[in-house]
């Protein structure tokens, strides 16, 4: 062999040396940074978010009403009108008075105080009903994906199987069912079922009925996703040095693959909300007094001629929502797969 | 020399040195299923089709053939990353091949792999500390300040500063990224390395750097590599014996010089008449020998020889009977009808 | 006699080589056959799923009966009338039979007691066809220009503009968007009818005096628009994309350097393999319409499927509910199938076997 220098070290200008490691999450962060739509929806999730969380502390500061405060004699309530409080019947009226800034309902509630609640129904859905599709996806795919084989097969098997539910009418029936039991004595476990769902205004059955059927889609992502990654050679180079499947699978998969499975979901999220602003909207959604937008949508409707806000109010607050979550949704896409930027 | 299980030495061994890595037959089929419901194996594909070989302690063994040979999966079959059909891997006089769970994970770290593509052998979202510690942390050899501190060492070691300990793949050079992978494959102190095709992924300005870089570890720290590669004039450069692979099965296995400048085995006459000669002389007489058509299906491999299909001075007796492996002269195997 | 039989075998077996070659071969055919098969024990598990589901549910479709409180041996005089007193197994196995023999059962409401069930759905389903082809149509007539134009102006203003209203499309949900166009156009403006459907029940393809008379159109407006711009949204997204990915092939910057004009470059080789990813919108598509219709039908009042499915939830028409869901099911099923046949048919690289 020719003799020669032995091999330099690579050199680099201080400059280089000292710059800040940059991560992929901090790359994907930064890139959301200059997208304004999404960061504006970014924003916007966040003031729903805490309204949906101090709406009670809000009624207790005097600046809301409760969801279901009735005031009497005030039915449908136009816009920007003052009543006085006669809540407690003494026939004489109180000096404090209401204003019903969005309007009142037929039965003089306070719109804007029923929307702002409503949040919590919408946000509720939106989010555990895409955390369970989530988990029991990721989790499905994953596990799919990554033994493969026959397991692999069987488990494919079983999710063409469920694609060929027709969504709606299952939902449907399975709603009429669980309302059925929310009447009933059933006792046992069941009963603690029912008294939980009871207990959160209908919606835990409507987040079972909502994620049994909607987790498929991400079991086929996430598996798709894990399928791409197991024989990278990372992945490889992981098993030689001898690290487990769980290793494998929780510190050299699920990093990699979770990005689309998130963005996927945000922009299921929309998906959730029309469903359960639909199932209440024909009665079997949230349990009524809980505001739900899509029930005072609903009722809202019949007095649609004269008392537009009825509609309009709840009807922009879910419309915004949504908006929000699919432009925020979009932007994250983008931020995560620079190939989808189009540049 | 007897290896670890008593049974005797290969023939054509040379006793004086030490084996450190001996395969035997060794096979990798992978299967071939059908079925919607119930999958069946309806055939296999012969990836890798019995295998005798040795590597000398300290040596660097060459695996050159066309893609789709073989040796990729040869080099992965002999660190179980694939499990062997049939065959043994006797390592360090232990038979791998038998191992299981924490008895296999002890033995790994004495072997480790170099993967071809730098830029899909390094998990994106790990920082390189994590990257290079990861084998530190599985086998518990080190943690915390100590493991960053081998791991500055590792760095410093493959030549990159260990300022970068915190910084991502994707930060780095094709030639950066493999000198990663090589820290981590060093990090725990393997006497064996498995190299697949380390450098042609890199722009041909940077391979030189990194073969440079192997060679240096090797002489400072006894390493043996098995080298798998296609590009045969820095096969020549850097190995010590080379073994030419044809569908699954090694054809030819000799010392460097005596195979360049002594091909037996057409096939081997084939791809070395392909290799440019820098010598304009020389050059203008070389004459390529084209092979005719392609290379079979290793789901269906020829009956006889492998290479009858596309061999230029195949016989009869090709086309019927597999040629025997032997020795033809001392530390020169080749499988060749012609030969015998 | 016998020749002439010949002749007519020979041109049915062309014809039956024609129709496997046109749909990919033998191998192609088995696999149809296959999936339609696998789709049996899907339809029979939904359909007990929705039996047995429906019927868990207090009450009967019989409630009505009796005029101040229930009478209770009428009630039980019908259910005897339709099997309704016999053991669940027996009464879905009843069911089963009477389905292989493509009966659905008779309607169990007040107003339709008796009327075979596939009787309502052949009355019913053509005008929910009718509003889930015409938004379909609408859909892709407004999403594929509009996601050209987007991808033809990338990072333009006009770009941005589009983009923005397929977002705002996907967003305002029908339950929102319905309303509101009522507000405006049939309230305010009194320009359109408020609900129901301009063509007669029953019906699958009206009319040419019907299909373009105002009272057809005018009803059709609003709830077409409603249903169509969510799709219209989606493939308008999914065409820019496509297209800005093909627009950066090689072949592209190909026919560019040729000195082709940028709109034949763009119409001619661009548009045409864009439009490959997007054909393959029709599997979610066809999910969208059968939900969407529901939606729709209830906020404009159309007389279809899903109006009468919500309907029959209170009256408890079992065979009703149960033989929608099927029908449903099966649609969705053949639709997978479809999908996956379109693939291989765009995309030579799929096989399947």
């Amino acid at each position: 062999m020719a003799t020669r220098e032995r091999a330099k070290p690579v050199t680099l200008d201080e400059e280089e040396l000292l710059r800040k490691p940059r991560s992929p999450m901090g790359d994907a962060w930064r890139q959301l940074q200059k997208n304004k739509a999404a960061m504006i929806s970014l924003a916007f999730i966040i003031v729903l978010i805490v309204m949906a969380l101090t709406a009670d502390l809000m009624h207790q500061a005097g600046w809301i009403d409760d969801y279901n405060t009735q005031h009497r004699g005030v039915g449908y309530a136009e816009p920007l009108t003052c009543a006085n409080d006669d809540k407690d019947e003494d026939g004489v009226p109180d000096p404090v008075q209401f204003c019903f800034v969005f309007g009142a309902d037929e039965l003089g509630r306070d719109l804007l105080s029923r929307t702002i609640y409503g949040t919590r129904v919408s946000l509720a859905v939106g989010f555990i009903g895409s955390g369970v599709s989530l988990l029991i996806g990721t989790v499905y795919g994953v596990i799919s994906g990554y033994y493969g084989g026959r397991i692999d097969n069987l488990m494919m098997r079983f999710v063409d199987f469920l694609y060929g539910i027709p969504f709606l009418p299952l939902i449907i029936l399975m709603q009429v069912y669980f309302k059925s039991l929310s009447n009933a004595e059933v006792g046992g476990l069941a009963q603690v079922l029912v008294d939980i769902d009871n207990s959160m205004g209908g919606m835990f059955f409507l987040f079972v009925a909502l994620g049994a059927l909607s987790w498929i889609g991400m079991a086929r992502l996430a598996r798709g996703q894990v399928l791409s990654y197991k024989e990278k050679e990372f992945v490889e180079a992981a098993r030689a040095v001898g690290a487990g499947d769980l290793r494998i699978i929780f510190i050299h998969l699920l990093p990699n693959v979770i990005g689309p499975l998130i963005v996927s979901e945000t922009l299921a999220i929309p998906g959730y909300i029309f469903s359960e602003a639909f199932l209440s909207f024909i009665g079997l959604g949230v349990n009524p007094p809980t505001p739900s937008w899509g029930a005072m949508i609903n009722a809202g409707r019949e007095g649609i001629r004269s008392k537009p806000y009825l509609v309009l109010v709840p009807g922009t607050a879910l419309a915004l929502t949504t908006l929000a979550f699919n432009f925020l949704g979009d932007g994250l896409r983008d931020a995560f797969d620079p190939r989808l930027r189009g540049e | 020399m007897a290896d670890g299980n008593g049974r005797p030495a290969m023939a054509g061994q040379d006793m004086g040195r030490e084996v450190l890595l001996e395969v035997r037959g060794l096979k990798k089929y992978f299967p071939i299923n059908a079925g919607i419901l119930f999958q069946r194996e309806v055939g296999a594909i012969k990836a890798v089709d019995g295998l005798d070989f040795f590597i000398y302690k300290g040596e660097t063994l060459g695996l050159v053939g066309e893609s789709g040979c073989g040796k990729s999966t040869t080099g992965r079959t002999i660190l179980q990353l694939y499990r062997p059909t049939a065959g043994s891997v006797i390592f360090e006089g232990v038979e791998l091949t038998t191992l299981k769970g924490s008895e296999l994970r002890h033995m790994r770290r004495r072997m480790q792999m170099i993967f071809q593509d730098p830029y899909a052998s390094l998990n994106p979202r790990m920082t390189v500390g994590r990257i290079i510690g990861e084998p530190l942390e599985v086998h518990k050899v080190a943690r915390g300040k100590e493991l960053i501190k081998r791991v500055q060492e590792l760095l410093e070691l493959v030549g990159l500063n260990s300022y970068f300990i915190n910084r991502y793949p994707h930060e780095f050079s094709g030639g950066q990224r493999q000198r990663i992978g090589v820290a981590r494959a060093l990090a725990l102190n393997p006497s064996f390395i498995v190299a697949d095709e380390p450098i042609s992924a890199l722009d041909v300005s940077i391979q030189a750097q990194v073969v440079n870089l192997l060679q240096d570890l090797q002489k400072d720290l006894g390493l043996t590599y098995l080298f798998i590669a296609h590009d045969l004039s820095m096969v020549r450069h850097i190995c010590d014996r080379v073994a030419v692979m044809y569908l699954g099965k090694i054809v030819e296995l000799a010392e460097s010089e005596e195979l360049y400048t002594n091909p037996l085995q057409p096939y081997t006459q084939a791809l070395l008449s392909a290799v440019p000669v820098p010598d304009p002389v020389v050059e203008k007489k070389r004459q390529r020998i084209i092979l005719k058509g392609d290379v079979p299906s290793p789901a269906n491999p020829p009956k006889g020889c492998n290479f009858c299909t596309r061999c230029p001075v195949a016989m009869d007796i090709c086309f019927e009977t597999e040629p025997p492996f032997v020795e033809v002269s001392p530390g020169h195997w080749a499988a060749c009808h012609r030969l015998i | 006699m016998s020749g002439f039989l010949e002749a007519v075998k020979g041109v049915a077996l062309r014809i039956a080589d024609a129709i496997v070659r046109a749909l990919g071969g033998t191998s192609m055919v088995k696999y149809i056959i296959r999936r339609v098969l696998a789709g049996i024990p899907v339809l029979l598990a939904i359909t007990f799923a929705a039996f047995a589901l429906i019927r868990a549910v207090p009450g009967g479709p019989f409630d009505f009966v009796g005029t101040k409180q229930r009478d209770e041996r009428a009630v039980a005089a019908l259910e005897q009338q339709f099997g309704l007193d016999k053991p669940l197994l027996i009464q879905f196995f009843n069911y089963v039979v009477n389905l292989l023999r493509g009966n659905f059962g008779p309607s169990l409401s007040r107003t339709n007691l008796g009327t075979p069930v596939s009787e309502i759905i052949a009355m019913k389903l053509p005008i929910s066809m009718q509003v889930g082809i015409m938004a379909v149509m609408l859909g892709f007539g407004l999403g594929i220009p509009l996601g050209v134009l987007a991808a033809v102006y990338h990072n333009s203003l006009i770009d941005y503009t589009a983009t923005f209203f397929a977002v705002l499309g996907r967003s305002i949900p029908s339950i929102v968007l319905g309303p509101v166009l009522i507000l405006i156009f049939a309230v305010k403006l009194q320009w359109l009818p408020v609900a129901f459907w301009g063509s007669e029940p029953g019906v699958w393809i009206p009319p040419l005096n019907v299909l373009f008379s105002w009272r057809y159109i005018s009803h059709a407006i609003m709830p077409v628009f409603t249903l169509g711009t969510g799709m219209s949204a989606g493939i308008a997204r999914l065409t820019r994309a496509s297209l800005l990915q093909v627009m950066r092939d090689d072949y592209i910057r190909t026919a560019r350097a040729k000195g082709l004009p940028e709109r034949t470059v763009i119409y001619l080789h661009a548009l045409k393999n864009a439009l490959i990813p997007v054909a393959t919108i029709v599997g979610p598509l066809l999910a969208a319409v059968l939900t969407g219709t529901f939606v729709i039908e209830l906020i404009f009042a159309i007389p279809g499927l899903g109006d009468t499915f919500v309907k029959s939830v209170s009256e408890r028409d079992y065979n009703l509910l149960v033989g929608v869901t099927i029908l449903y099911s099966a649609f969705l099923i053949l639709g997978n199938i479809l999908v996956d046949i379109m693939y291989t048919w765009l995309d030579p690289r799929i096989r399947y076997d």
